[in-house]
């Protein structure tokens, strides 16, 4: 990634972004690691410093191995992912209001993984559901990539996104209005909400890949969206391959978004609130943006996790919930605040 | 040498004809002016130039090689666009948005050249916006923006500019400013299309007037022939006054026929 530095650029614009990524790393990280000192079962500190890095099979070690680790490593990768790809969409779209669920993604991830709890085949087996997920993430990109291949806009694209969405919400209602058992019902009502408890290394291996190749999917298309601030003509002007970088955001956007979806459920605002925040302090230009977005989602779902933890009586909060309970009201007070500034 | 070689082109809209068959040549150092009333099809013919607009037929030579034989990323280098009511979609720094000029020599990543320097620092010295540095595209006035779009365009060096009606919204000072800024970029051999209404500062500036009148060119020529009494009845509804003035032939627009 250029982070770079045009030489005639203040300093201060310059060591700005520097100074945000190291900071941005630091909370990542500090988040990351407390994120495992924190749960149920109560572990002392030092316990947890020793199972992080011991072989053995006591009661701790596994608790941590297999409990906390990889529900804090979804939730590093996830938040990454929400954040680049939402920073990538607002600068394709060149709107600040867009995000990962805009262009269908979510829904029919999570309409796929729907469908898995419905047929039963979730209880078969306990990759059912984010092979569900990613089926559905898929069929929305072919769908899409369908549409851009047609030398559609990107606002047609987008309008087609929010059509898609609301299938897949219609469609997911149709399923729980179906749906023979109203236990099966509630499980999938919950599940929508989003969460990260229970999560085991397995669907840590099943995000990673897809959210790796979707990460240098996004990364690819960064260069060329910077030029997209001065509208896609100019930037076609300038050498930009329009429908060649629309096709990297798109794709790049199913595969890590809808990876997430489909083992975490829907997680909400965090694609929309971070690049919003993050995009002053680096001087609005996408090639920076995405990055620290990365760190910034990372951050975000690491702390909402971590909120959501602690009790509210004796019921975890789900973790999409947390999202939108700090995101929606946050994103209200940004658009009044900046409303001169939006389109 | 010529630059641009437009040979019978055509774009169809629906039924009608936006651009019906439209020839001409731009040579390098030369300033053409592309004139002619709302809807005479003036950023059709420049859409088409830089490759936004396929045509449905006819062809377009740029440096004697057809234009959809030559790649991007080299097309961009040497032709530059600014189109109409050119605006920027977030509020970067300025000296951010004129090095977005220097997008078609880099690449992912690389840093900045020297060259790139040399090439952004001279445009905004041209372009009278050197003393912008660190502020943002937003905190400056509508005429000031326009100057950036100037040094973007001004920093890519190019070999032809293209640009549709830069100065329409600009003050007296600013429009003489930057037609004067591209007649000093055409001295040094670059070619230069573009569209205007103002029909005094189309003669007084373009070596010729492309006059176009519902899609088809009414008459190639010097300012001087192109505008004559009967194309500005014809053409623009319009009686004109010719000023001789120190510094050339300026064609004003008086009454309304």
């Amino acid at each position: 990634m250029p982070i770079d530095a045009i030489s005639i650029a203040p300093a201060s614009a310059r060591n700005g972004s520097g100074t945000v990524a190291a900071g941005l790393l630091l909370v990542t990280v500090a988040l990351f690691f407390g994120s495992l000192f924190v749960g149920p079962v109560p572990i002392a500190a030092d316990d947890v410093w020793s199972a992080i890095f011991a072989t053995d099979r006591s009661a701790i070690s596994t608790v941590i191995h297999e409990i906390r680790l990889p529900r804090s490593i979804l939730a590093l990768v996830i938040g990454a992912s929400l954040g680049i790809s939402g920073a990538a969409l607002q600068a394709l779209v060149r709107n600040p209001l867009a995000e990962p669920g805009i262009i269908g993604v979510s829904a029919l991830s999570a309409l796929g993984a729907v469908t898995v709890f419905y047929t039963g085949m979730a209880n078969a087996h306990s990759l059912a559901l984010p092979i569900g997920g990613i089926s559905g993430a898929l069929v929305s990109v072919i769908i899409l990539l369908a549409l851009a291949g047609r030398g559609l806009s990107t606002l047609t694209l987008i309008l087609a996104g929010v059509a898609i969405n609301s299938l897949g919400g219609a469609l997911t209602a149709l399923v729980l209005n179906l749906s023979p058992n109203p236990f099966a019902a509630y499980e999938i009502f919950f599940w929508l909400m989003g969460s990260l408890a229970n999560r085991s290394f397995e669907h840590v291996w099943v995000v990673l890949p897809f959210s790796l190749i979707g990460w240098v999917l996004l990364f690819r298309a960064a260069h060329a969206l910077d030029a997209f601030v001065l509208g896609e003509e100019v930037a076609s002007s300038l050498g930009v391959n329009i429908r060649r970088t629309r096709w990297l955001v798109v794709l790049g956007s199913a595969l890590s978004v809808g990876a997430g979806v489909a083992v975490a459920g829907i997680i909400g605002f965090v694609g929309l609130v971070v690049p919003h925040l993050l995009r002053p302090v680096v001087g609005h230009r996408p090639v920076v943006l995405l990055p620290l977005s990365g760190l910034g989602g990372a951050s975000l779902t690491l702390a909402a996790d971590l909120g959501s933890r602690f009790a509210v009586g004796h019921t975890e909060l789900m973790l999409g919930v947390v999202t939108a309970l700090i995101g929606a009201p946050f994103f209200l007070y940004l658009v009044l605040k900046t409303r001169s500034q939006l389109i | 040498m010529s630059v641009f070689d437009a040979r019978d082109i055509v774009v169809q809209r629906g039924t009608r004809l936006a651009l019906d068959k439209v020839s001409f040549n731009v040579g390098s150092g030369e300033i053409i002016g592309v004139v002619g009333p709302n809807g005479a099809g003036k950023t059709t013919l420049l859409r088409t130039l830089i490759g936004l607009q396929i045509p449905n037929s006819g062809e377009i030579k740029f440096e004697e090689t057809p234009q959809q034989k030559i790649s991007a990323g080299e097309f961009a280098r040497a032709v530059g666009y600014l189109p109409q009511n050119a605006i920027f979609h977030w509020p970067i720094l300025v000296e951010h948005a004129v090095k977005l000029g220097r997008f078609p020599y880099q690449s992912p990543l690389t840093r900045a050249t020297s060259q790139d320097r040399d090439a952004i620092e001279r445009a905004m010295d041209i372009a009278g916006i050197a003393d912008f540095v660190g502020r943002r595209v937003d905190e400056i006035s509508g005429g000031e923006r326009m100057r950036v779009h100037l040094a973007r365009l001004l920093a890519g060096k190019h070999r032809a500019i293209i640009a549709d009606e830069p100065i329409t919204s600009l003050d007296p000072k600013y429009q003489l400013h930057f037609l004067s800024v591209l007649e000093r970029e055409a001295s040094q051999g670059t070619a230069v299309v573009i569209s205007l209404h103002d029909l005094a500062l189309a003669s007084r500036f373009c070596h010729r007037l492309i006059v176009l009148n519902n899609g088809a060119v009414a008459v190639a020529d010097i300012p001087e022939r192109a505008l004559d009494d009967a194309t500005l009845a014809t053409v623009f509804g319009v009686q004109a006054t010719r000023l001789h003035t120190d510094s050339g032939l300026s064609i004003v627009p008086i009454n309304v026929i």
